[in-house]
Order: C-alpha cells, then sequence, then structure tokens
C-alpha cells in the first residue's frame, strides 16, 4: 500500500481534530474529483512500519480524536488497510476512532468489507456526484453521500 | 523707485519702506544694539535709486544680507538666522497645509484604523484634526527625549493625534452602577432602568458616551450577571401585563394584583416554584413575555452598537461584551441570548456583527466540562465561534488574575476586545475591573533595537533595559498631562464615575492612577532572527524570548513600586504600526530575509503567520510568554476550513488553549459573504451559489473583526492576512 501524505489537526474529515491518511489509489475516477493526484496506485510513498509508527504517535496525542482513512480509495486497498486496522486497535482499543472514506456504498461494503467495518466507526460512503454537489454539507461532497455509524447501521449525515 | 513688492506666494502689494526699517530693528535689537541712523540712510537711498518700481522680496532681503554682512557682520549672523527659522516655518507650514490636504480629500486613505471611514465627511474631518493635534503634540506637549524615541522608530506614540488634548485610552465601564442609579448627561439625567430592554438598550448609549471621553475602547465586564435584577424586572411587569392585557383589568388594579402575588409568594422570579406551581399559566405567560423580551433588547443593542456611529459620525464605538459565567435562570437566559442574536447575525443577509465583539469567559466548574452548570451556553459559543468568529474566550482561571473575588463577577478576568486587559491595582483596588481602563500605551520596537546594537544579543539586551527605561519616562510625562487636564473634558466619565475612585477635592489624578500604564512591544520574533538567525520555535529562540520578556516584566513590576502606578507589559495589537514601522525600519536598514521581507512586523510576541504549525503547537509556544503580560494579550489561530459541523474540534482547541493557561484566545476561521444573494462560508473568488463574485471576506484584525480585510485593512495588515498560513500541517516522515 502506498499513501500520498498523511494530515494532523484536521478539522474537515470527521469530528474532533483528527489525523488523515490519504491512502494512493482509486478505481472510481468521480467526475471533478477534488484529489486527482491520488488516482494512481503508485503515486506516493510506501506505507511501512515507520511510517506507521509516526502515524500511530501523532494521533497519540491527547488532542487528537482519532484517524481518518481517505484518498484515493482506501478500500480499494482491503489488505493494506485492514493490517492497519489492526494494529491500530492493538494500540488504541477504542480510545480512539475511526472513519472512513469510500467511492464504494455501504452496502457493498458490508458484502466485501465486513471485517474492515467492524474495526471503524464512521463509514462515509458513496461516489461523489458533482451534480448533487452542495458545499453546506457536513464532511461530504455530494448530497448522495451518507454519513453511516458503523455500530448502529444508522445514516447519521442529518444529525452533523 | 520702489512701488510694489512680490510676495512669495507671487502676489502684489503696495511697498512699505518701515517693513525694512522693522526686519532691521530687530536684527539689531537682538544685540541689544540701536538701528544706526547711517542703516536706514543706505536703505532710503537704495530704494529711491532702485531702477524699476516692482521688486520682489527675497531680492529686498539679499541686498540687506550683503550690506549687514560687510559693515555689520555681527548684526548680518542674526538677521541670516532669523531668514533661515522664518524659511523654516514657512515650509512647515506648507507641509502641513498639504497634509492638511492630502486629508481633506481624502487622497492615498491608510486605513489606519480599521474602523474609521476616511472617506467619509466626517472621517476626513477628523484626520485633518489629527494631522494638525499631532503636529501640536510633538512639538509642545512632550520632552525632546520622547520625540526623538518616536521619530526614530524606537518607541511609538500611540494615538498621538489625542496626546495633547490630554485623553486617556480605554475603559471598562461599572455598569452595575449606573443601571442601578441612573445617570446624568449634559442635557438630562436617566432614570434607572426598570426592564431588559431599557438596560440593554442604555447599555449602547452609556457605551456611546462614554467612548467620546476617551480614544479607545469600552466594553463590559459580566453583562450577564448585570443584567439579572433587569431581567427580573421585566418578569414582573409580565406578570401585571398578564391582569392587564389578559384579564383586562385596570392598570392600578393589577399592580394590587401583582402586589398580592408577590406577599403571598416572595419575589416574582424565574426560581419562585411556589409561584409556578400555583399559577402555572401566569407563570408561563411572564416567561415566554420575558424571554421574547431579553431576545429583542439584545438584537436592539446589536443593531444600536453598529449603527450609531460615534466621534464625529466616522467611527464606531470599540464596544466589547464578557459574559458566560452566571449561573442564575436569569443570566443564563442573557448569555443564551446574546449568543443566539450573534448567531442569527444582521441585516438583509444576516451578516456577521463586527460590534460587539463577545467575550465568553471560560471558567471551571461553571461552564468548561459536561456537567457544569453553563457547558450548554459553552457548547453555543462554540456555534457562534464557528459561524461568527465572536465570541473569543477569556480564561476566569489564568493564574495572572490570581486573588480575585470568586464571588464578585467584576473581578473575573475579562477584557477589551483587542486585548487589553486590567491588572491587580497597586492603588487599592486589586483586581476589580469596572471602571478602569488603560490610560496610554507606548511600543518598543524590538528590530530597531536589535540593528542599533549590531545584532549582538548582550548589546540589545543592554539597550533594550535602557529603551524600557525611557518608555517609562515617556509614559510618566504622558500621564502626567493627562493628569493634568480639567474634570470638565470628560464631564460624563467624572459626574458619573464611570471612571472610578474620583475625589473631586483630590483631583482627576485620584480616578487616573487606577488605570494601567503599558510598554508594549512589537517584532519579537524578526528581533530574535536578527539577533540569533532563528526565532522563537526553537529552543534557542524562546530561550532569548523568555530573557527578554523577563526583562519587561521585571522592570515593570518595579515601576509599579517605585511610582506606585500600574506599568504592565502589553502585547500591542500595533493595528497600523506593524505596517507603518516596517516600512521605516526598511528605509534605514534595507531588506533582510524573514525580518523586513513582508509588509509588516509580527504582532507582539507572536509566532509569525507564515510558519506552518497545527494550533496546539501554536498554543504551546504562544502559552510559555502569555505569563510576562499583565496588561493584555491575545493568542489567536487558522483554522483552514469552516468548522461549522465540527464544534468539537473547536472545542477541542479552546480547551487545550485554556488548559496551558492562555488568558485570552481567539480562532479564525474562513467567513466569506456573497453581497448578491447572501451565501456564507469559505468561498473562492465566485460564489458556489450565485456565480457572483462580489464576496465579502470578513477577517480579524486586532482581537476585533473588521469588514472585508481587503478593503478596510491597511496594506501591511493586508499583507500579513495573506500569509497567514492555517494551521493544520502535512506530516512529512
Amino acid at each position: 500500500m502506498k499513501y500520498e501524505s498523511i494530515t494532523t489537526s484536521d478539522v474537515n474529515n470527521g469530528l474532533g481534530c483528527r489525523v488523515t491518511l490519504w491512502v494512493s489509489g482509486c478505481t472510481h475516477h468521480c467526475k471533478q474529483c477534488h484529489n486527482k493526484k491520488t488516482w494512481k496506485f503508485t503515486s506516493g510513498k510506501a506505507y511501512n512500519e515507520k511510517v506507521e509508527k509516526v502515524l500511530f504517535d501523532e494521533i497519540d496525542r491527547p488532542y487528537i480524536k482519532g484517524l481518518t482513512l481517505s484518498g484515493g480509495d482506501p478500500l480499494d486497498s482491503p489488505d493494506g488497510v485492514l493490517e492497519l486496522l489492526q494494529h491500530f486497535r492493538e494500540r488504541f482499543g477504542n480510545t480512539k476512532d475511526v472513519w472512513i472514506y469510500t467511492g464504494y456504498t455501504y452496502e457493498y461494503c458490508i458484502e466485501h468489507h465486513k471485517e474492515i467495518l467492524e474495526l471503524a466507526d464512521i463509514l462515509v460512503d458513496g461516489m461523489y456526484d458533482c451534480t448533487k454537489r452542495d458545499t453546506s454539507l457536513a464532511f461530504r461532497g455530494s448530497s448522495n453521500q451518507r454519513i453511516i455509524d458503523l455500530k448502529t447501521g444508522e445514516d447519521i449525515s442529518s444529525k452533523l | 523707485m520702489i512701488k510694489t513688492v512680490i510676495k512669495r506666494d507671487g502676489t502684489h502689494a503696495h511697498f512699505r519702506i518701515e517693513k525694512i526699517f522693522n526686519v532691521l530693528d530687530k536684527a539689531f535689537g537682538s544685540l541689544e544694539l540701536e538701528t544706526p541712523v547711517e542703516v536706514y540712510d543706505f536703505i532710503k537711498d537704495w530704494v529711491n535709486g532702485y531702477e524699476e518700481e516692482i521688486i520682489d522680496v527675497e531680492t529686498i532681503q539679499d541686498k540687506i544680507e550683503k550690506y549687514l554682512m560687510r559693515y555689520y557682520p555681527c548684526v548680518a549672523k542674526n538677521f541670516i538666522i532669523y531668514r533661515s527659522q522664518h524659511k523654516q516655518m514657512r515650509e512647515e507650514k506648507d507641509s502641513l497645509i498639504k497634509e492638511v490636504d492630502k486629508k481633506l480629500k481624502a487622497k492615498n486613505v491608510e486605513n489606519q484604523n480599521a474602523n474609521v471611514d476616511e472617506y467619509s465627511f466626517g472621517g476626513r474631518m477628523g484626520e485633518v484634526t489629527r494631522v494638525v493635534t499631532k503636529d501640536y503634540a510633538m512639538k509642545y506637549c512632550m520632552s525632546k527625549k520622547s520625540k526623538n524615541n518616536h521619530l526614530n522608530n524606537e518607541i511609538y506614540i500611540h494615538d498621538l493625534d489625542s496626546y495633547a488634548a490630554g485623553m486617556h485610552n480605554c475603559l471598562s465601564i461599572p455598569f452595575d452602577d449606573l443601571l442601578a442609579n441612573g445617570f446624568y448627561t449634559r442635557q438630562t439625567d436617566v432614570r434607572p432602568a426598570n426592564s431588559i430592554n431599557t438596560a440593554m438598550q442604555l447599555v449602547a448609549v452609556i457605551f456611546q458616551l462614554q467612548s467620546l471621553q476617551q480614544f479607545g475602547g469600552v466594553s463590559a465586564t459580566h453583562l450577564d450577571w448585570t443584567m439579572v435584577p433587569y431581567v427580573k424586572k421585566s418578569f414582573r411587569k409580565h406578570v401585571k401585563g398578564w391582569f392587564r392585557f389578559v384579564e383586562g383589568l385596570d392598570k392600578d388594579v393589577a399592580e394590587a394584583k401583582t402586589q398580592e402575588l408577590e406577599y403571598k409568594f416572595g419575589e416574582l422570579c424565574f426560581t419562585n416554584e411556589e409561584f409556578k406551581n400555583a399559577l402555572p399559566n401566569i407563570y408561563r405567560y411572564a416567561y415566554g413575555q420575558t424571554e421574547t423580551e431579553t431576545y429583542q433588547a439584545v438584537e436592539g443593542m446589536y443593531h444600536n452598537l453598529n449603527t450609531l456611529q460615534s466621534r464625529s459620525g466616522n467611527q464606531l464605538p470599540f464596544t466589547s461584551i464578557n459574559y458566560g459565567t452566571c449561573t442564575s435562570p436569569e443570566g443564563r437566559m442573557v448569555t443564551q441570548k446574546l449568543l443566539e442574536v450573534s448567531i442569527a447575525g444582521l441585516g438583509k443577509f444576516h451578516k456577521t456583527p463586527i460590534f460587539p465583539c463577545g467575550i465568553f469567559q471560560y471558567m471551571k466548574g461553571v461552564n468548561d466540562k459536561p456537567g457544569t452548570p453553563n457547558y450548554d451556553l459553552y457548547q453555543l459559543a462554540l456555534q457562534s465561534t464557528a459561524k461568527r468568529l465572536y465570541p473569543n474566550y477569556a480564561n476566569v482561571d489564568w493564574s495572572g488574575n490570581a486573588g480575585y473575588d470568586i464571588n464578585d463577577p467584576r473581578t473575573y478576568f475579562s477584557t477589551m476586545g483587542c486585548r487589553t486587559a486590567n491588572g491587580w491595582d497597586i492603588n487599592g483596588f486589586g483586581q476589580l475591573k469596572d471602571g478602569r481602563g488603560n490610560i496610554c500605551p507606548v511600543t518598543i520596537i524590538l528590530p530597531t533595537l536589535a540593528m542599533e546594537a549590531d545584532r549582538n544579543v548582550e548589546k540589545f539586551m543592554k539597550l533594550l533595559d535602557k529603551k524600557i527605561g525611557e518608555a517609562k519616562d515617556m509614559l510618566i510625562e504622558r500621564f502626567e498631562w493627562i493628569c493634568s487636564q480639567s474634570p470638565k473634558s470628560a464631564d460624563f466619565m467624572y459626574i458619573n464615575h464611570t471612571m472610578a475612585g474620583y475625589v473631586p477635592e483630590e483631583g482627576i489624578r485620584s480616578a487616573l492612577k487606577h488605570g494601567t500604564i503599558v510598554i508594549g512591544q512589537l517584532g519579537l520574533a524578526e528581533t530574535l532572527q536578527l539577533l540569533i538567525g532563528k526565532n522563537h520555535l526553537t529552543d534557542e529562540g524562546m530561550a532569548l524570548a523568555k530573557r527578554i520578556e523577563q526583562l519587561f516584566k521585571d522592570r515593570c513590576a518595579e515601576y509599579k513600586k517605585e511610582y506606585s502606578l500600574n506599568f504592565g507589559v502589553y502585547y500591542t495589537p500595533a493595528e497600523n504600526l506593524c505596517y507603518t514601522a516596517l516600512k521605516k525600519f526598511r528605509d534605514k536598514y534595507g531588506v533582510i530575509e524573514n525580518v523586513s521581507d513582508r509588509e509588516y512586523f509580527t504582532n507582539s510576541m507572536h509566532v509569525p503567520v507564515w510558519e506552518k504549525v497545527t494550533p496546539f503547537e501554536k498554543i504551546d509556544i504562544e502559552s510559555q510568554l502569555t505569563g510576562y503580560s499583565s496588561a493584555g494579550c491575545i493568542t489567536y489561530v487558522e483554522l483552514p476550513s469552516t468548522v461549522l459541523h465540527n464544534t468539537e474540534a473547536l472545542e477541542t482547541i479552546v480547551n487545550y488553549a485554556m488548559d496551558h493557561d492562555l488568558p485570552y484566545f481567539a480562532v479564525n476561521t474562513p467567513n466569506d459573504l456573497c453581497t448578491n444573494c447572501g451565501y456564507q462560508g469559505e468561498l473562492g473568488e465566485t460564489c458556489p451559489q450565485c456565480g457572483s463574485t462580489k464576496i465579502q471576506r470578513l477577517r480579524r484584525v486586532t482581537g476585533y473583526l473588521t469588514g472585508d480585510f481587503r478593503t478596510a485593512f491597511n496594506l501591511g495588515k493586508q499583507d500579513e492576512v495573506e500569509d497567514r498560513v492555517k494551521h493544520n500541517k502535512e506530516i512529512i516522515v
């Protein structure tokens, strides 16, 4: 798995102050994507133990609420992401939370990425649809996208 | 023979020989001599024998000078001096008039102060007055040392235009007293307020009146507490209203009925459970009416503070209100309505209000954590900050405000919006904030001193010590000047004791001595860069920064004791100075990388706006230095995007700042408004809703906000805003 960059003190991609890992590679290629440079699976740097340590140490700061996986589409690199999340829970248990942004729908993910969903807390699902763009929405770009609480399966986007 | 003289302005005048005699008498008289007769004769002969009838003034003077040089060289010397002095006076008059001309025609508008409209009639008049009074102050009100420090860009004298008249700077108004007792104005007196609506409108009126007595801002230090009695009065009024308008009884009968209830249940207020249970309909009616009235009262006050121009129509009073710690239901209602009105915004497009500057007083055990009585109001405050940039946050538990009385909200830490704070009063008022303010500030331009000390640390520390001493002298000089004014200059202030402590027999010094006189600073980051090639993001830079601030603090503490005046360390807002000081610096020393290669000096001890740090890192650094300042400082962070949907993040950041003992904290988030359709948020070049390019970009300038920063800010501040990097960060592995 490769990653494009890591942003810390991010207030844009999930509740609280977060650390966001921008995973390289995406198979959706939504029209008017805001982050095209992350489409290629070969772009960015290799994600390895050293990177993971830096990433986790940053998340460990008391004011950081959790980790956000975005990209790219992290679920296009499911093996790397699963491994990352297993390490994450080993280190943090449930003291920090995980948000995942994906172009796949929640229903699709339940079928194909069950293990990953079990390790995460929130899923922002669905491809970006530029005809449904709405800049006033919380944490997402178009109104077809949902914010799913993975514990209950409920769409909580209207509550945020 | 000479008959006509051409004057310097080119006009012709009848030639009068006695004018020449007059000048000669002065020249000889200066050596205590009489003008010899042969001198008069020489002039007569020359005038009568002159070939033409017209001559200009300069030619006449040249002739006299030459003659005197030859026969009376000592007198000639004085004549020449006299001539050159007059020439200088003429030139000064010319340049003064040129400056007046510039201001009167609003050429080269500098937006020195984000709140003054320099294009307006009132603004232009004000600017002209400023030119003249500044000139007067420099020439006649201060010592040569003060003047030189100011002109050399070493110690800046703030608000020079208000120096000569002897005004003071700012004041926290004792609203509790003024509303309870009423007050006097030139034309009338005003009775005590009897409802929340009246009380709120009187707050606006008093702000307005007081701001005319001084040159700086005005504040309310605990407005929620202040308003409690008036919410109660309104509640009673609405109980009576039930009898009058619901039951249709006469006024007198309604009053009698209301008194009956009071006799039976005690004071009619929100917390009177017995009354509430016995007469739920009346209670609900009165409560609802009071709530509506409180909202409208706050809304009215907001409108007044954003519309009533003062100081000859060219600026709004700089108003600030502190609130958030009162836990009584009435006080909570006031805070809630203040925040709701702030969130709702003003006007057709619900614009963000510029005034008043709201300041939420964050207090442990009162509103800081879930389960505390006013935690819900803190949440509301965060929502308002996310949308409106206000409120800012004052830290009631700040260690620098130690010794305050938990039972007296007038001693809770509060600020004047820009950042000025009233520290411990050595003349008997302790931590009392009300009725006190800053009397006058000066600011030491640190980078100039670094250059004058040849960028050598030890030389710099020595020079700084000397300059802090001179700053103290300059402040005392101005303080004495202010004390020498008549109380009639600020009748409203002294009659109503808005400035506390005034004893007529002792003169106005009896009040002014409770205020602060403060030594400010500009450009610590650039100074460190000059001295050691790095700023306080590094350990070495921080160590030197602390050494510098310690010197400020120690000296101010010594002066405070020695002179029994409230000297304090001030982290100056320097709204205009950041730009003008830099320009002067660059003219003298040229462009130096990371020092004078931008259009501004960095505010006080702030981390430079171009440094890429997270909000938490910025707080970590600045919180190490805020403890040195007793007279006011602010820390703010730039958030990269709107946090309207993420007040949780905002809460984390504010909590972090408060936990790190920052006294005063503010958050900047993008606040753009399409003035075509009213869409608000973070906008690019065009509005996503209507495509218009008419976008107003609201930004913080000191502690206050101002209109669109691209038109209302001076060039230095505009440049600074453009350079402000957002405080999120890429992590490089």
